[in-house]
């Protein structure tokens, strides 16, 4: 199991990270889109990891 | 759960259904009974009232579906345009995420991180302000003091001038009819001269304040206009006023009447501010609804809805919401998980500022609880009269005084 983030549709709102933040991150630029620390995604991480997903205001975050 | 077996009237249109706060037993009603509700309107065609959690999610991340043009209040009499111009608010995707994309990176995490400490000091002067006194309203001298101050601090201006522009919101967003005639349009005429002064200083003197960034900005390979900057500047002295200042005062509220939950939280700060802010915006929804307006036929909860048609997503519902929610009635500080609709249920228009209403919230609570920690009531509570922003307008307290740190 792999999570992205699209680049072109994140703007950074953290929501990711606020709900899984051992899973994504934030740059240093405040314009960079969030970061996916763990690829593969561990299998326990899926639940945090499928909140994300639903969590994600712009529906940037892929699971699959 | 508690079963309501005999329906109440249903209004979610007259202010007078939110004096009290949420209708929370019209809510609850609708959300067993008929929770993708047809409305009738008094001065319009009707709206759909949605009421369910994942149904207010489903329409908020949809925006093909369902449009924030032409406006987000109920009522078309209030669509806000100034010489074809409109706020991002009132705005659909792609136009929408190119005026985002002007300020967005100002309000990330990161971003939003940056300005805790000037909060934090903010929050301490506030407390300064009343701690002597031992009394003071929660409401105009505590909670709506911290968002005029911040609002005005990220747009670059002297703190005394926030405070005028939030008491110029409020008038824009009394009900009509509560004030003389023409006193909201006086408002608005004041806020975009206000706002004129600025584009003239910020351009004479820009720095790296918010106003001085979209004075510098390009949609499209044009600037901005002043009308885009007033439209601009109105939307984040509004978005960022009200809605904080009944959050903080709303989730003292909550505290007052859960004193087992304002213990556990006055004992464990520290571990517990996150969860309790989460549980406080849950708790409180300061945005009663948002509007959307279907572009095509389409289907939502059982109930067909016609292109045209208004769709009305009702934030304190689906925040209380026993599908989403385990004991939703109940107050928990340490609830969690905790994906509340407070800041919208997902899609474009996510609460661009939900970051730094979060370290708000957490600065003034922490300054509260650890300053005026007998902090309680001490006169009746009045409320808004709104239909579409919900809080306390009036809560009087009282509190061991103390000195100001200075």
């Amino acid at each position: 199991m792999r999570v992205s983030v699209d680049p072109d549709l994140c703007e950074s709102n953290g929501v990711c990270v606020s709900i899984a933040p051992e899973l994504f991150a934030l740059g240093d630029d405040d314009l960079e889109p969030a970061q996916v620390l763990r690829d593969p995604l561990p299998d326990d991480w899926r639940d945090r990891a499928e909140r994300a997903v639903r969590s994600c205001p712009k529906q940037a975050i892929r699971l699959e | 759960m508690t079963e309501t077996t005999v329906a109440p009237t249903i209004d979610l249109v007259d202010p007078g259904s939110f004096r009290a706060g949420h209708p929370h037993e019209m809510y609850r009603w609708l959300r067993e009974h008929d929770p993708v509700h047809w409305h009738e309107e008094p001065n319009g065609p009707g709206f759909w009232a949605v009421m369910g959690y994942d149904d207010v999610r489903a329409v908020g991340r949809d925006a093909e579906t369902y449009s924030s043009v032409p406006t987000i209040a109920i009522s078309d009499a209030e669509i806000f345009e100034v010489d074809n111009h409109q706020m991002m608010l009132m705005m659909d995707p792609p136009r929408h995420t190119r005026y985002r994309r002007l300020l967005n990176h100002r309000f990330t995490p990161r971003a939003a991180g940056r300005l805790r400490t000037r909060i934090e000091e903010l929050t301490r002067l506030i407390v300064d302000q009343v701690i002597e006194r031992g009394e003071c309203d929660l409401v105009t001298d505590i909670a709506g003091e911290l968002p005029s101050y911040v609002v005005a601090e990220l747009l670059g201006l002297p703190l005394d001038d926030g405070r005028r522009l939030y008491e110029l919101t409020e008038i824009i967003h009394t009900a009509p009819g509560a004030l003389p005639e023409g006193a909201q349009a006086a408002a608005v005429g004041e806020m975009f001269a206000y706002a004129s002064g600025v584009i003239a200083d910020k351009r004479a003197r820009p720095s790296d304040d918010l106003s001085s960034l979209l004075l510098q900005s390009e949609v499209d390979g044009c600037p901005l206009d002043d009308i885009d900057f007033n439209l601009f500047f109105l939307l984040l002295v509004d978005a960022g006023g009200d809605t904080t200042r009944n959050l903080v005062a709303g989730g003292m509220l909550a505290l007052f009447d859960h004193p087992d939950q304002r213990a556990r939280l006055q004992a464990d700060p520290d571990g517990l501010l996150p969860t309790a802010v989460e549980e406080m915006l849950r708790w409180v929804s300061p945005v009663v609804y948002m509007r959307r307006t279907a572009l095509r036929d389409t289907e939502l909860g059982g109930r067909p809805i016609t292109a045209g048609q208004k769709v009305v997503m009702y934030y304190g519902s689906a925040d209380r919401d026993a599908a989403a929610f385990a004991d939703p009635d109940r107050f928990d500080v340490a609830r969690t998980p905790n994906e509340h609709v407070a800041f919208g249920g997902g899609g474009p228009h996510f609460c661009l500022g939900a970051h730094v209403a979060r370290i708000e919230i957490e600065a003034m609570f922490r300054e509260l609880l650890g300053r005026l920690p007998d902090m309680e009531l001490a006169g009746p509570v009045e409320w808004l009269p709104s239909n579409f922003i919900s809080g306390p307008k009036h809560v009087p307290v009282q509190f061991t005084s103390g000195r100001p740190l200075g």
